[in-house]
Formats: structure tokens, sequence, C-alpha cells
């Protein structure tokens, strides 16, 4: 017999934990749904149905992780930095778009992430981030206005656009 | 000391009276006076293809050429006409972004709790268009053949015919304003929109249903289909050879306007100078023409004042029945 | 019968309509590569135009989009790995892997080939046979759109190449993140949480965006800085003649084309779904066809064609309850439909009774447009693969803002930007446990109809849920479903007590 011991550090494991809390978080707001109270298939049906096989499913996922022995984890090469900062810029991108404005954020973005992606070996051209984050943000937004009728958030430029 | 102090008042002094002067720049007299100066917006809650999609556009090309300004179509669908109203709702009062609606969303969303506002919730400005184009039929397998005979058939038996609709929608109504008019019991049934109310009355599975003419003129001609009866007032001329519910004996008349709003605290000034572009643009002929080809309407206009009264009285009407609307699936 | 049918092929083939044609191609390719712009968005955009052109050269125009649109997404899914519209989803899966594997000009010209023939034969089911399989369309009420959808999200859940929970936890999450909004029938609001926006729920293309594109760039974002030089993905171009394949291989994929348009066609056919379930479908079914399956997902043609031709298949299908019954078969067709209306000219059975030389047009127009877009692919192939010589860190981010631009222009709210960023988040934890992708799209876009659809059909059967069984369509598909689940259940059982029983 192998060894007894519970293994709660595999992928399926925690896997499957964060399954039982999507189950678990899912079928609390369910219960906020109201309900009818003559009908089995109403608007409560499906939600409360899929929490219930979520939860399932997350305990088979976790059980199964549980269970399988115990391997080591080869640690394979993380940038940890450079995804937290995409992921960063990203979300501060989307939270200001209608703020700021796109002009603003999207010359922001495509600068800052052009730099923050580009490899160790490349000679970051500072003139040519410039320049495309420059045309692009600005392009679009015409090109969208102009073409398209399709007005992007002017945000703080608002009083010039 | 005293220097110090003169000079601060006089600064003061002056400060208060510059700033007096400067005025706002995008409201104020100046603003409503020129509007429209630049495109104006408006936000439909209809996707392109649509009705009110092409009753917007229409007008919105025929306004430019009476304002010399682009009138730009913006569609925002999505939750029964909630996304639109309520980003309306939101948006600053400064008559450059209105909503290009029709009754569904501002008054028929309110009776059917969808909705915690209504069309007062916004400076309506007119009524551009009004939709008479909604048609009861049968499909041939149900054997109806006219208004009486639905009467008759399902005085005979109960809840036998079924009615295909959207709950809580408009066509929900109709049928409830329908069933109370002539005493009739119809099983409901929530279908869907157009497309699939024609492809379950024509696969059985409905037997009657409210739909634009538009949509089912070819198969009332080949038989698939009987139209029943129409919901004005009067015959819209463009519907062929459908007699009005009235014609039938059932003393009912609804219909759908299509209506231009504003966000609430916008200058009277504009909201009246859209009225008065809406009457301009109505009376033209190009513009009935437009309509007529496209979804057999009628052309007419209701301005600001008149446009509050009807939907107001369209609005105390529907409400009798807000809880039977309400409560279908209860 | 012929001058009219030489009447609209003459409309079709006038200069002025030709042109227009092959913009309209250009254009709807453009839309169809950029992920974030999608086909319907390029057909909204484009409709306005047409109000002034006479019926016959719109809808042309439109169709020519259209066409053009539906094949386009195939050039990121395949160079990128993001699919360009949903209907292409399913060509990420072995279009990319082909690409890492220094074959990307044969997927690439696979693709665009195959959608020539997806669309070639749907026109020639559109022209032939519409009639009987418009009828095919009446049989679908809402007890079989249920069972349709029910059957597809399950065999597409269990052929998703993963374990089993992990796969029904994506579909799962994916039918819960539609049952946000207002609910079917009753319009109850649902987890809404007071916010009007939420109300209406999340779009499909922003679900897409963020799976997609925002994992992508977080994916490489692991790695990139690592990189020690500049890894081209060697593009060969010696070898490469006509479209980068011999005959052999294309007579190989002959019945996976034949299949994958088949289901294209049905799928269009049935109003409400269309190319972007059918190339998930498609895809799905050949591999449980194949003699390889285990190959799919690493980078073999037959992914690629099983996609593409099916979600061109679906294009011709899609126009037939158009054209046949004035019913559009999904949301392309719906803008087609407005543009019908606003000349007056309504689709139905008496289209071809009282407008035969449109109608012809319309034929002529369904084969030019698929030979342009043939055209403006083949000379575009060799430009297209030089995007790849564009380094990541720069492609990468325009391409994130090109699809929030998209996700904007959907209806103007910066609600569904922040969508996107939510299903980046969901994209990037899925990529990370290796929960399967495709389970949670086809969950989150049949959802909402299986739901919609059980609870119409309960209303016609007045609550007796057996009633569902009574109907053939759709009793075929409830069975057929639950033999499969019932078959995948007992292999999952099977292969869980081995795993566990042998482990020790």
């Amino acid at each position: 017999m192998g060894n007894k011991s519970l293994n709660w550090e595999n992928k399926d494991t925690i896997s499957g934990i964060i399954m039982l809390l999507c189950g678990l978080g899912y079928g609390i707001m369910v219960l906020k749904i109201p309900g009818t109270k003559s009908q089995l298939f109403d608007s409560r049906f499906v939600p409360s149905l899929i929490s219930v096989l979520i939860l399932i499913v997350g305990i088979l996922q976790t059980g199964r992780g549980l269970i399988a022995p115990k391997e080591k984890i080869e640690k394979k090469e993380f940038d940890k930095k450079t995804v937290i900062c995409t992921f960063a810029l990203i979300a501060l991108y989307i939270l200001f778009y209608s703020s700021a404005g796109f002009i603003i954020t999207t010359f922001l973005f495509l600068f800052l992430e052009m730099n923050i992606l580009t490899p160790g070996y490349v000679k970051k051209n500072q003139i040519v981030y410039l320049v495309i984050s420059l045309f692009f943000s600005v392009g679009i937004y015409y090109l969208f206005y102009f073409g398209f009728s399709i007005f992007l958030p002017g945000g703080l430029l608002d009083t010039f656009l | 000391m005293k220097k110090f102090e003169k000079i601060f008042l006089m600064g003061l002094c002056a400060a208060t009276i510059l700033s007096g002067c400067g005025g706002k720049k995008d409201g104020g007299k100046d603003a409503a006076a020129v509007w429209p100066n630049k495109p104006v917006e408006v936000v439909l809650h209809a996707s392109a293809g649509g009705d009110t999609d092409f009753n917007a556009r229409t007008f919105g090309e025929f306004f430019e050429k009476e304002t010399k300004k682009p009138m730009v179509v913006t569609n925002m669908p999505g939750a029964s006409g909630l996304a639109a109203t309520e980003s309306i709702k939101g948006t600053p009062a400064n008559g450059y972004k209105a909503l290009f609606t029709h009754s569904g969303p501002l008054v028929v969303n309110y009776v059917s709790g969808i909705s915690d506002y209504d069309f007062k919730e916004f400076d309506v400005a007119c009524i551009p268009a009004i939709d008479g184009g909604s048609v009861l039929v049968a499909s041939k397998k149900s054997g109806i053949t006219s208004l009486k005979d639905l009467i008759e058939k399902s005085q005979a038996n109960p809840e036998s015919i079924i009615y295909g609709t959207e709950f809580g929608g408009f066509s929900h109504l109709q049928v409830l304003i329908l069933q109370d008019k002539t005493g009739v019991k119809l099983k409901l049934a929530d279908i869907g929109s157009t497309s699939e109310k024609v492809t379950n009355l024509l696969g059985g599975r409905i037997d009657v249903a409210s739909i634009a003419y538009g949509s089912i003129k070819d198969y009332v001609e080949n038989g698939d289909m009987v139209a029943l009866a129409q919901y004005n007032g009067e015959r819209n001329p463009y519907l062929g050879d459908v007699p009005t519910a009235k014609e039938s004996g059932v003393d009912m008349e609804m219909n759908n306007p299509y209506i231009i709003a504003f966000p609430k605290g916008t200058d009277p000034v504009i909201v009246a100078k859209m009225s008065e572009i809406a009457e301009k643009v109505v009376g033209t002929p190009e513009y009935a023409e437009k309509l007529k080809v496209g979804f057999s309407q009628q052309a007419k206009v209701l301005t600001t004042e008149e446009a509050k009264v009807y939907l107001q009285k369209i609005e105390d009407e529907y409400m009798q029945y807000k809880d039977v609307l309400r409560n279908t699936t209860k | 019968m012929f001058e009219l049918f030489g009447e609209g092929l003459l409309t079709a083939l006038q200069p002025y309509t030709l042109i227009l044609m092959l913009i309209g191609t250009a254009v709807g390719i453009v839309f169809g590569a950029v992920p974030g712009l999608s086909t319907v968005m390029g057909l909204v955009l484009g409709l306005p135009f047409t109000y002034a052109m006479s019926p016959a050269v719109g809808i042309c125009f439109l169709i020519s989009l259209y066409i053009g649109g539906t094949s386009g997404g195939l050039i990121s899914a395949i160079l990128l790995g993001i699919p360009g519209t949903p209907s292409s989803i399913a060509t990420c899966f072995d279009g990319l892997p082909m690409k890492n594997n220094g074959r990307v000009m044969e997927a690439l010209g696979m693709g665009v080939v195959f959608s020539f023939i997806g669309t070639v034969v749907s026109t020639l089911a559109l022209i032939f046979i519409s009639p009987l399989l418009a009828k095919v369309a009446l049989q679908f009420g809402p007890h079989e759109y249920f069972s349709i959808a029910i059957f597809a999200i399950i065999l597409i859940t269990s052929l998703a190449g993963s374990t089993l929970p992990k796969a029904f936890f994506a579909a799962l999450m994916g039918i819960g993140f539609a049952t946000v909004g207002l609910s079917p029938t009753d319009a109850v609001k649902r987890f809404t949480f007071g916010s009007p926006q939420l109300v209406g729920g999340f779009n499909t293309l922003t679900v897409l965006i963020g799976l997609f594109a925002i994992t992508e760039i977080l994916l490489t974002s692991e790695t990139i800085k690592f990189s020690t030089k500049q890894e081209k993905i060697e593009v060969n171009m010696k070898n490469v003649k006509g479209f980068g394949f011999t005959i052999k291989e294309f007579l190989e994929q002959k019945w996976n084309a034949a299949v994958a348009a088949v289901i294209g066609i049905v799928i269009g056919i049935i109003p409400g779904i269309g190319g972007s379930t059918s190339n998930l479908i498609a895809y799905n079914v050949i591999k449980s066809r194949s003699k390889y399956p285990e190959k799919f997902g690493t980078g073999i043609a037959d992914g690629v064609v099983a996609s593409e031709t099916s979600n061109n298949a679906s294009v011709g299908g899609a126009m037939i309850p158009l054209l046949t019954l004035g019913i559009p078969g999904d949301g392309a067709t719906a803008v087609l439909l407005g543009a019908f209306m606003v000349h007056g000219i309504v689709p139905g059975p008496l289209l071809f009774k009282n407008n035969a030389s449109l109608v012809f047009a319309i034929f002529a127009a369904m084969f030019i447009g698929a030979f342009l877009m043939l055209i403006v692919e083949f000379f575009g192939l060799r430009i297209f693969a030089q995007v790849l010589r564009v380094p990541k860190y720069i492609l990468l981010p325009i391409v994130i803002v090109f699809t929030t631009v998209g996700a904007f222009a959907l209806a103007s709210r910066t609600f569904d930007v922040i969508a996107i960023l939510v299903f980046g988040i969901l994209g990037y934890i899925f990529v990370k446990f290796k929960i399967p992708q495709s389970p949670f799209i086809i969950g989150f876009i049949l959802g909402r109809m299986a739901e919609e659809n059980l609870r119409r059909g309960l209303i016609l059967s007045d609550n007796n849920i057996l009633d569902f069984f009574s109907k053939p369509i759709a009793s075929v598909f409830l069975i057929a479903t639950i033999l499969y689940l019932g078959y995948m259940l007992l292999r999952y059982s099977n292969k869980f007590m081995k795993y566990r029983y042998h482990k020790y």
C-alpha cells in the first residue's frame, strides 16, 4: 500500500476545492432569487440544479486529488512579476477606460505594456513604442468616430474632442 | 495690514463678478438656442434590422435634412429595454443624447414590473410615429377563420386555443386586453418573439399570435395563416384586407407609439425644438413613403404635451391588467 | 425561369456590384480576423449603407461581408490562438498547434479552402433542396430546442479531452454565467445585485475575448521575458505552392468535410443557432468518429477542416429559413432580414414567386462571395503569415486594445469591457488548472436556450415533463443524451477505479 495521507497540494485537490467554493457561492446567491411557491420549474430550478451539480463535481474532483500519490512538482519557469504587472495594467486600463477616456488609457496601456513584455535581449526602442501607442490610440478613436459613428469614451479629453 | 485687507477684498469682489459673468458653457440659454450644433445621439433598446431601428434611422435621415446635423443611432439591446433606459437615465441632460424607443420599455415594462419607472422618468419630447401593424393571426391548422370564430370556439372550450407570446411583453398585454374585452380564455404560452411565433404557428404548436403584418404577409396570401383582426381603431390602409377588432364587435384599440425622450432636466427649449422637428419630418411625403414601404406604418406625430397625455392614457388602461400580467406563471 | 436566372446573375455580375462585393468580402474578413470585432458587428455597421442601394445590390454586399467574416476568424485563430469570431473557436484547437509546429501555411490554406467548400456546398443545398430543408426548421419547437441544446452540451463536455469532473465543472459554470440577468419567461432578476448592467447579462463576445485574448496575453507574459532570441516560427515558404497543401492531403479530408458540412447546414437551418455552435459540434463529432482522436488538439488538419467547413456551411444553412420562411437562422441573418424589410421585401414562401430575380441574384452572390473570399484570402495568405513577424510584445497589446473596442462597441457600455476582465481571470484560472474552455463556452451559449425552452415546453405541456418524450425529435436527442451520458459516466468510473487501485 502506498501513502495513506491525503494529498492537499495536488492541483486536482486545489481545483476541487475551488469548485466547491464556486458551487457554494453560486448556491448561496440562488437563495436570493424569489421563488414561485406553486411551481417546481421556476426561475430557481435551473440555478439550484447547477449549484448542486457543481458541488457534486467539486466533491469528486477534490476526492480525486486527495487520494493521488504525492508527486514531486517540477517548477516550471514562471515569471511572476511580468504576469502580475500585465494583469494589473490590463485591470487599470479597463477600470479607467471610461473615466480617463479611450485615448489616454490606450496610449498608456500600449506604451507600458509593450515595455513590460519586451524580452531581455531586445533593446527597447522607446520612440517606436511611443509612435505605435500614439498611432493606435488616436487612430482607432477617430476611425470609429468617423467611420462607424461609434463614440469611444472621451473621458478627460471630452471637451477637446 | 490694511493694505493687504483692501487688496484681498478687491480680489474677492473681482472673482465673484467674474464667476457670475462666465456662465455655463454647456447649458443655459445660448446652448438651447444653437441646438443642435453637433451630432445628436439616439439610443435604441432594439438591435439593428428591426422596426425600431429602421424607424430611428429613417427619422434620423430626415432630421439631418432639417437641422444639417446628423442623428447617430446607437443600439443598446438587452434586458427587455432596460439597458437603453438605464443608460439615458444616467446621462447628462444636455440635449445631445436621447432615447428612441417605443411604449414597450417605457410603459409596458413598468406595468409588468420589469422596470421601476415609466416614461415620466424622462423628458418626453414627442411621438414621431405609431406602429399600427400588429395583426392577430391564426394558423391554418387551427381551423379558426375569424375573430368571431375564435371567440365562439374558445367559449365552447375554454383554454383550448393556444396563444403564443412573450410573457411580460407587448403582445402579452394585447391578449390580456383581448380576453378582457371578449370574455374568453385562451391558453397562454411563452413562445418568444416574431421568429419563434411564426415557426410555431406553422409547426402547429400554437394556434394564434399577434405579429407584425410585414412578417406574415406572405403566409396570409398563400393561406398558411389567417389574419383575424388588426388592433387599430380604423383600418390601416397598408394592412390589406384585415378587419379591425371593432368591426368584429370587440371594443379594443391598441397600437405601439415610438417615443423620443430626453433625460430628465433637459432644457424645455430643446425638447420643444425636437418636437417641432418631428412635426416637420412627419409632414414630409418621402418620410411617409419610406415608413409605408418599410414596415407598413402610417406617418403620425404627437407633440410634447399630446404625447405625454397619450402615454398616460395608455398606461392607465394597461395598469388594470398589472396583476394578471405579473402573475401569469405564478 | 431562365430569363429570371439570367437577370439575377446579371445584377450580381455588374461591375458596381462586384466591386461592392469585393469591398464587402475584404471588410468582412477584417472584421472576422480581428479578435473583438465580429461578423455580426460588421453587418450591423454595413447595414445603414445599404439603405441607399437597390435591394439586390445591398443584399449582395451584405452576403459577401457575411461570408468573408465567417471565414476571417480562422486567421487570428491560427496565428494568435485567439478566435476572431465565435465561429472559429474550434479552429484554435488544432490551428494554433499547427502554427507552432511550423505548418502555418498548411493550416491557413486548409482553413480557407474548406471555408470555401463549406460555403459552396451549403449554397447548393440552399438552391436545390431548401423547401425540404425548411420543413426541418419548422419541426423545431421548444421541446426540440431544449433537447438539442442539452445534447450538444453533453456531447462537447464529454469529448473535451479532460477528466469529466473538470469538463462538467466548466460546462456548469458556463450555464451558471448564462443565468445572470432576467430569467426567461417570468423575467425574474437573477444574480444582478441591484446593478442595472447585470440585468442584461453577459454577452458571448465578451466571454470569448476574456477567455481567449486576455488569457493569451497573460500566458505569454509568463515566459516572454525569458526568450533568448527571436523565436521566429519558421514560416517555411519555400515549398509552399498554392494553398500550402497537396491534393493527397486534400482528398484525405473529404469525409471530414462532408460530415462537417452536413452538421453546419443543419445547425444553420435551425433558427437561433449558427456558426458559433456548429464549429464546436462538428469538431467534436469528427473527433469522436476519428481513428486517432488523441491527436486532436496536437495540430492535425482534421480539426481545422471540421471547424471551418461547418461554420461556413452554416452560412448557407442559415440562409435557408431566411429566404424560405422569413425566419433568420442566426444572428447575422437577422441583420440581413432587416436589410430586406427596409426595402419593403419580406422573405418568405412567396419570395420566389414575387421576386425571383432577387432570389437568383442572392444565389449568384453566395457563389461569387465564396470565390471572392477564396481569392482575397489566397493573395492574403502570405501577407497574413507575415503578421507573425511582428513581435508578440507589440502585437498582443494592440490586439487587446481592439478587443476592448469590440466589447465596447456591442452596446456602448464599459460594463462589457469590464466583463472581459472577469472572463479573462476565469480563463487564466481554467488554463492553470487544465480545465477545458469549450464546455464553458457551449454551456454559456446554449445554457439559456436550454433553460428557456425547457420552461416554454413545460408551459405548452402543462408541466408534464414526460411529454418531452412524446415528441419524436426531442425524444431522440434526449435518449441519445441519456445513453451517451451513461456511457461516459461508466467509462469514467472504470477509469477511476483503475486509477485508484492500480496506483497502490
